[in-house]
Order: structure tokens, then C-alpha cells, then sequence
């Protein structure tokens, strides 16, 4: 089933993991490489398109780069990055985030990943290990006589 | 705010680390093994050269690394991909990778002064070798070869008549398995063969 709106854009359901649908314009979808494939191998035809990786939270964030993303154009690049900026300030911390950078990865959005990546490795830039790995919620699994050998290998990155 | 649990794949994991400086690369490495292991290997540090042009200032590395190296050899020195220098304040000399940032401090050589250096890969001994070459008054040439393998210095003597003098302070440029050096008049290039 394929809606078609007035100008003659061609409408896509997508559907998220905890099963709320999104109708959004295929040329918006087709940001996603990994959606662009399902339209291509002809799986959108039957209803809506399953994502059974991302939440309705996750994919409507997603949708709202997309949407940016493929009304803009090269002109003003500018204007993209400065909302790229809040676009990531908005998904307000490292938990969304990671969120965001999982969907981005399934859902094979190469700008998206590109964004999140950096933003989180901003993140983490200048925070201790302790900090990370309390952030990532990460198991220090070193005995400390293995903690005392990296990290005397690596002292100068600690001063 | 919550801790989010890490349940990135490592090749995500991978893409975000990639995007850290060095330091930070270096002080991860105290995170856990995992992250340990997948900051200093190969793959990762393909990856990261990828995605950003290398921000390594040799000068600094030639003045911290000395400062902070721990007595006793260090060992893995995995990647081909060295850089060897002196330290200003008589510490030795010290081979480093600086994509994993492993180092090793060499035993003093028997000459010092008058010194051209170069770092090369033997292909055939599968060894990494670093050169010294000392001119002494009235004496053949003479280089100073030292062994990552063997751990030791070896001497090889070049009558003069084979070579002109090597340009002082010198650092030899290695290419497929050749070490270059110029020569002090600067018209010449010199040549030594690894193997």
C-alpha cells in the first residue's frame, strides 16, 4: 500500500519496534540506506515497513534529521550544521545518544552516525577512565597490578 | 542521568574512538581490557588514520617519552611504523611506535658524538634495526647497529674510501629496505642496504 500525495511524492509507513507508524515522504525514508533497500527489494509494498531495532522515541528523532536532511541543499550548509548542533544538543545526553547512534548504524544513515560519533567522542575527550567508564556503565575487569602496567605505559596521556 | 549500558557493537565503539586524540586514545587504555585491546591494535589505528590526518608532534614525543619511560625494555613493538631520535638531555636513545605509543629505551651505544641515525626494517632477518654512524678522526666509518631482535649493538666497519662522510645530525630515510643518508658535502646520496 503506497499513499501519493498532491505533488506526487510518494509516501512510506514505517513502523518502530514498540509498533507506532510513521508516514513519511520515500525520499525522506531513502536518507536511510538500509530503508532504501527495503523499497528496492519491493518490501514496502505490503503496509508499512517493520524496524524492529528502533523505538517510536529513537525513529522520530531519526525522521527529523531525514526530513532537514533532504530538504536542504548544498547552499546552505551553514544553516545544516548550526541545526545539526541542536539537533544533538536536543537528544540532551549520552543515553539518547547511544540510542541515536545505534538506529543511525542499523538504519545505515552515514551523516547521522558521522554527527553522533563526534558528538560522543567529544564526550568523552578529557574525562578520566573513571568518568567513561562510569558514564558507559563499563566493568574495570584490570587486576591492579594490569591497571598499574597500562596506565605507567601510558602516563604522559595523564598529565 | 543514567549510565547507559555499552551495548555498542565494537565496530561502533570503534568509529567513536577513532574520532579521540591521542591522548585521550592513551588514557583509554585504563578503561578495560576490551578497550585496551581494540586501541592498540592494527585495525583500529587503519581506521582512525582513515578518518583523521595524524596530529603527531614528533618534538613532543621526543622530549616526553624519555621523561616517562619506566626502567626496563618494553616489548611489542608491533607496527612497522617507527620513528627513532635522541633526547636532547642525554637519556638515550628511545624507539617508539606512535600509533600505539609503545617505546623502548636503547643501552648506550659505545660512541656518542659525531653521530647520523637512521631506523630501518631488515625483511629477511624480520628484525628492526637502528643505525648509528660514527666518524672518528683518521678511523673507517663505522656504524653502530642495533638489533630489536637481538636487544644489542653490533659494529660494522666501512672503510673510508667506500663513503663519503655522512651528513652530521643526520636522520637516514628508510625505503624498501634501504636506508638514505646525505652526504656532508650535500652533492651526494648515501646508500646502506639492510640486508
Amino acid at each position: 500500500m503506497s499513499i501519493t500525495t498532491e505533488n506526487n511524492e510518494k509516501m512510506i509507513t514505517l513502523m518502530s519496534s514498540d509498533g507506532e507508524e510513521f508516514v513519511v515522504e520515500e525520499a525522506v525514508a531513502a536518507q536511510s540506506q538500509t530503508i532504501k533497500h527495503l523499497i528496492e527489494d519491493g518490501c514496502s509494498t505490503e503496509g508499512s515497513i517493520p524496524l524492529p531495532n528502533v523505538t517510536g522515541r529513537v525513529l522520530s528523532e531519526v525522521i527529523q534529521y531525514c526530513k532537514k536532511h533532504s530538504s536542504s541543499d548544498d547552499k546552505e550548509e551553514k544553516e545544516l550544521e548550526a541545526w545539526d548542533a541542536e539537533f544533538v544538543k536536543a537528544a540532551d545526553d549520552h543515553v539518547a545518544l547511544t540510542d541515536l547512534m545505534m538506529a543511525a548504524n542499523f538504519l545505515d544513515i552515514k551523516g547521522l552516525l558521522d554527527l553522533v560519533a563526534q558528538t560522543l567522542a567529544n564526550m568523552i575527550t578529557g574525562k578520566s577512565p573513571e568518568e567513561v567508564r562510569r558514564m558507559w556503565n563499563i566493568k574495570n575487569d584490570f587486576t591492579p597490578e594490569e591497571a598499574e602496567k597500562v596506565r605507567k605505559e601510558n602516563q604522559w596521556a595523564f598529565e | 542521568m543514567g549510565a547507559a549500558n555499552l551495548r555498542f557493537p565494537s565496530e561502533i565503539l570503534e568509529e567513536i574512538l577513532a574520532l579521540l586524540p591521542q591522548q585521550s586514545i592513551h588514557r583509554f587504555r585504563s578503561v578495560s581490557k576490551s578497550w585496551s585491546s581494540l586501541l592498540v591494535s592494527v585495525e583500529f589505528h587503519n581506521l582512525r588514520s582513515r578518518s583523521s590526518p595524524p596530529e603527531i608532534n614528533v618534538q613532543k614525543l621526543l622530549h616526553q617519552y624519555p621523561k616517562n619511560c619506566p626502567d626496563g625494555a618494553h616489548h611489542g613493538l608491533e607496527s612497522f611504523d617507527f620513528r627513532n631520535g635522541q633526547s636532547k638531555n642525554d637519556e638515550g636513545i628511545v624507539v617508539w611506535n606512535p600509533f600505539t605509543g609503545v617505546y623502548r629505551r636503547l643501552p648506550q651505544p659505545e660512541y656518542t658524538s659525531g653521530l647520523a641515525y637512521g631506523f630501518g626494517r631488515d625483511s629477511v632477518g624480520d628484525d628492526y634495526k637502528v643505525f648509528l654512524a660514527a666518524h672518528r678522526l683518521y678511523a673507517p666509518v663505522e656504524f653502530q647497529i642495533f638489533s630489536l631482535k637481538t636487544g644489542s649493538w653490533k659494529k660494522v666497519e666501512i672503510p673510508s674510501r667506500y663513503l663519503d662522510r655522512i651528513k652530521e645530525g643526520g636522520g637516514g630515510l628508510y625505503l624498501n629496505g634501504t636506508l638514505y643518508w646525505e652526504s656532508r658535502s650535500g652533492e651526494k646520496i648515501i646508500a646502506f642496504d639492510m640486508v
